[in-house]
């Protein structure tokens, strides 16, 4: 089996992919399951998307021009808001995953190499179309807080819970 | 939002160890539950792990919503409150981590649609649920 690498952390592809990595319980957490994991990071990969084509200032973004200033926006994903580099923490469980992903002799290569991977291509995809009545616009923690913002929950999965905001009307 | 309230708990029929107001978000004894059992040993060596104090107070509050069960670990010597969401926190980091210095903003207005800030009365419901009903554990640092 091919060594399976993240894109550079330069790439647009990279920082997404370490961000979903980040976010997402992975095969070391209890209950996870591969259709929840991919079901989460589509949402989240739909989230930097909505959030960028949606007047990214009220996420902290203004300006923003590609999600890597989304990703990096003052406050909004846990140790990523000085990418390239990010949280000691963060780094040590995604280098776990990628070391059981790629050592064949580990019985859990299988389930880490698909999470690997599905993050992969969900950065690598297409967005989905928004499932929600709105705009899924934030995740967060599953039983935590809500984000304020008059948003409302609209799903938990994979550990989070996914919220939505009404849609922009239509200009005239 | 208004989590966990502290007085007038009712006791779910469904789940005699679980506690809320309806519509509420639900506590669950950590304790009693297979996924969280191995609180004590793993907190001691994760004290052992991080912290150069020589006394570690922790308090483990288990929270349940939609169905998922985690628990937020209060640390007092290092001012944090830490996720845990069964994995073996020796060897896999929590997602959440938070400073209770840098990640508590001091209302949902100032949350801006952060993944991981909670609010002061967030933080405050979890400290009281916690002294009141959540798993205290006090983990000496070993002497080598």
């Amino acid at each position: 089996m091919a060594s399976i690498k993240l894109p550079p952390r330069g790439d647009t592809d990279g920082a997404e992919a370490r961000l979903l990595l980040a976010e997402c319980k992975g095969p070391s957490f209890p209950g996870y399951t591969l259709a929840g994991a991919k079901e989460a990071m589509q949402l989240m990969d739909l989230v930097l998307f909505n959030r960028l084509n949606n007047h990214p200032g009220q996420f902290a973004a203004p300006g923003a021009k590609t999600i890597v200033d989304i990703i990096k926006a003052p406050g909004q994903f846990a140790g990523f808001e000085t990418y390239p580099n990010y949280s000691a923490g963060i780094a040590a469980n995604i280098q776990q995953a990628l070391n059981i992903a790629n050592n064949p002799k580990d019985k859990r290569q299988s389930d880490f190499a698909d999470f690997v991977n599905a993050a992969l291509e969900v950065a690598d995809a297409a967005t989905i179309t928004d499932p929600s009545p709105g705009l899924v616009a934030f995740w967060r923690t599953a039983g935590a807080s809500g984000p304020g913002a008059g948003a409302t929950k609209f799903k938990t999965v994979g550990g989070n819970d996914f919220y939505t905001i009404p849609k922009p009307a239509p200009k005239p | 939002m208004k989590l966990f309230p502290s007085l007038a708990l009712a006791a779910l029929g469904a789940c005699a160890a679980s506690y809320a107001l309806a519509g509420e978000i639900v506590t669950f004894d950590v304790s009693k539950d297979a996924t969280f059992a191995n609180a004590r040993a793993m907190l001691t060596d994760y004290a052992s792990m991080h912290s150069k104090a020589r006394r570690n107070n922790f308090c483990i509050l288990g929270v349940e919503d939609d169905g998922v069960r985690v628990a937020w670990i209060v640390w007092k010597q290092a001012n944090r409150i830490i996720l845990w969401e069964g994995q073996d926190l020796r060897a896999t980091n929590s997602r959440r981590d938070l400073d209770l210095q840098k990640d508590v903003v001091a209302s949902e207005s100032q949350l801006h649609g952060s993944t991981y800030r909670v609010t002061r009365d967030w933080v405050r419901e979890i400290e009281t649920d916690c002294r009141n009903r959540g798993l205290q554990i006090v983990a000496p640092r070993p002497t080598h």
